[in-house]
């Protein structure tokens, strides 16, 4: 293998993803949108509470552009990063004259803050790069050389010297998990527990809001050394990896997964135009 | 030498192997070797605290290399694998070099924890061009300066002001130097910033490993 440092290759799994999305107005909360199923979020581009399209679309181009650098054409000062991203979409709020209640100025209520703007920008591009991972890793020929994974610590050690980091081994246990090698925690690729950890039902990170952990594919030699799994055992290639895009339209979601997000509500939800809306309001 | 003749059993193994080489069916995997010792050596550098700018200003790390750890892939080619890193810095990083700014006149240095990764427009303080003393050096120099600060809304509590709101400095945007300013910056290239030929020849050999016992059939039950 030679070490080559050439132009840059599209990341392409991660970008299909993102082109799979469409755009779901709403005026739903945070806690209202996690009652979606995980397949209808992963196929949605939306934020809580944002009914307006434009917005959303905007910030997902934006959003495309972070992932696959190239979009941009790659001429100087071209690059998008989030928080070009934060500033591009305050100065769009601002030309459409957005305005924030009065006491939600500069809290997550705010769509035009810095904290909601790059949760936006800094999630759905670590979605969309966490589940690029996570196809290329359900290659068939990839199952069999690494056929577990492992739930580690990539960033935020900040919030682990002051103590305020999430207890991801209490929450690694409670979903079924076992720990090897005095602390990792490590899996089947195709177990349950992928899924049970995330509070987005997706079995690839980001796993839960301004989390740092991440996963890294461990070889089928060292899963059988530290007894994860037998020598022949065979993993399951997952059907998330090749479910093709909810049946849309060009523009909108079909009549039957308007259905489903309506059902998903127990008839307290309705689509009014466009916009998927809570009927307690 | 006289000929050699091979066994059914090595045969086989032999089969296994050729087949797999032959159809490109090692590639993906091949991918994934790399990728993980990629994703390793980022995560390693990440962890080792290597952000002198942020510790220099008491700021929270940008954390640059997780970014690269997360946006690495292996695309599979016609004649080999590509490993990948989908993210824009990284090439300024390996190789270096001067960065003039552009659709502006001067770039923008963080002179404070609170505008460190931050641009000048997302900062939600009003800043004026003017020249500050520099604490270090004490020479003046080209700043970005917020004379009042920022404020922020929050829910009255004083004594006769029940269910008003009142705005109050935001302490975590103070008045003062936010940013310097200076016309490009030289930055040197770091060829640590990615493994070694040795790393990437070292990790797959021992990540594949299990995989070809596999493939030939030689595991232990």
């Amino acid at each position: 293998m030679s070490v080559v440092i050439s132009k840059p290759t599209p990341f392409k799994e991660a970008i299909k993803h993102l082109a799979s999305k469409r755009i779901l107005p709403n005026t739903l909360s945070s806690a209202d949108l996690a009652r979606l199923s995980a397949d209808i979020r992963r196929a949605s581009a939306f934020s809580a509470r944002v009914a307006n399209a434009d917005f959303v679309q905007r910030a997902y181009d934006l959003i495309n552009s972070i992932v696959d650098p190239q979009r941009t054409g790659g001429a100087p000062g071209a690059t998008m990063d989030s928080e070009r991203m934060v500033e591009t979409m305050q100065s769009y709020l601002r030309s459409i004259a957005y305005a924030p209640k009065r006491g939600e100025e500069g809290s997550l209520k705010d769509l035009s803050s810095h904290p909601r703007l790059k949760l936006i920008a800094d999630l759905n591009t670590r979605m969309a790069r966490g589940m690029g991972q996570f196809v290329q890793g359900q290659d068939p020929a990839v199952l069999d050389a690494f056929p577990c994974q492992e739930l580690f610590r990539l960033r935020n050690f900040a919030a682990v010297d002051r103590g305020t980091a999430r207890d991801w081994v209490s929450r690694w246990r409670s979903s079924g998990g076992r720990i090897y090698d005095a602390g990792r925690m490590i899996a089947r690729k195709d177990a349950q527990i992928w899924t049970e950890i995330s509070t987005f039902g997706n079995p690839y990170p980001p796993y839960d809001y301004n989390s740092g952990m991440w996963t890294r594919p461990v070889s089928r030699q060292e899963a059988v050394d530290l007894g994860v799994i037998s020598a022949n055992d065979q993993v399951e290639r997952s059907p998330i990896a090749d479910a093709s895009p909810l049946q849309a339209s060009a523009e909108a979601f079909s009549d039957a997964v308007k259905k489903a997000l309506i059902e998903s509500f127990d008839g307290e939800a309705s689509i009014i135009d466009g916009v998927l809306t809570m009927e307690s309001g | 030498m006289s000929g050699v003749t091979i066994t059914g059993f090595a045969r086989e193994k032999l089969r296994r192997l050729t087949t797999a080489l032959n159809n490109g069916s090692y590639r993906p995997a091949l991918g994934q070797a790399g990728a993980r010792i990629m994703v390793d050596h980022f995560s390693s550098i990440n962890r080792s605290g290597a952000h002198k700018s942020a510790t220099e200003l008491g700021a929270k790390p940008s954390e640059l290399y997780a970014e690269f750890a997360e946006a690495t892939n292996y695309q599979v080619e016609a004649d080999g694998v590509l490993l990948t890193v989908a993210h824009h810095a990284i090439r300024q990083r390996y190789y270096g070099g001067r960065i003039d700014p552009v659709n502006a006149s001067r770039l923008t240095l963080p002179a404070r924890a609170e505008a460190y990764g931050r641009r000048a427009g997302t900062v939600g303080v009003p800043l004026d061009f003017h020249y500050a003393p520099d604490p270090k050096t004490g020479r003046w120099r080209p700043a970005l300066v917020s004379w009042e600060g920022g404020t922020r809304v929050i829910k009255d509590r004083r004594k006769g002001h029940k269910g008003e709101m009142r705005t109050v400095p935001d302490k975590r945007r103070p008045p003062g130097v936010w940013f310097w300013l200076v016309r490009h910056v030289n930055q040197q290239g770091d060829h640590t910033v990615i493994p070694t030929r040795e790393q990437f020849i070292e990790g797959t050999d021992a990540a594949l490993k299990g995989w070809v016992e596999k493939l030939i059939g030689n595991q232990n039950a």
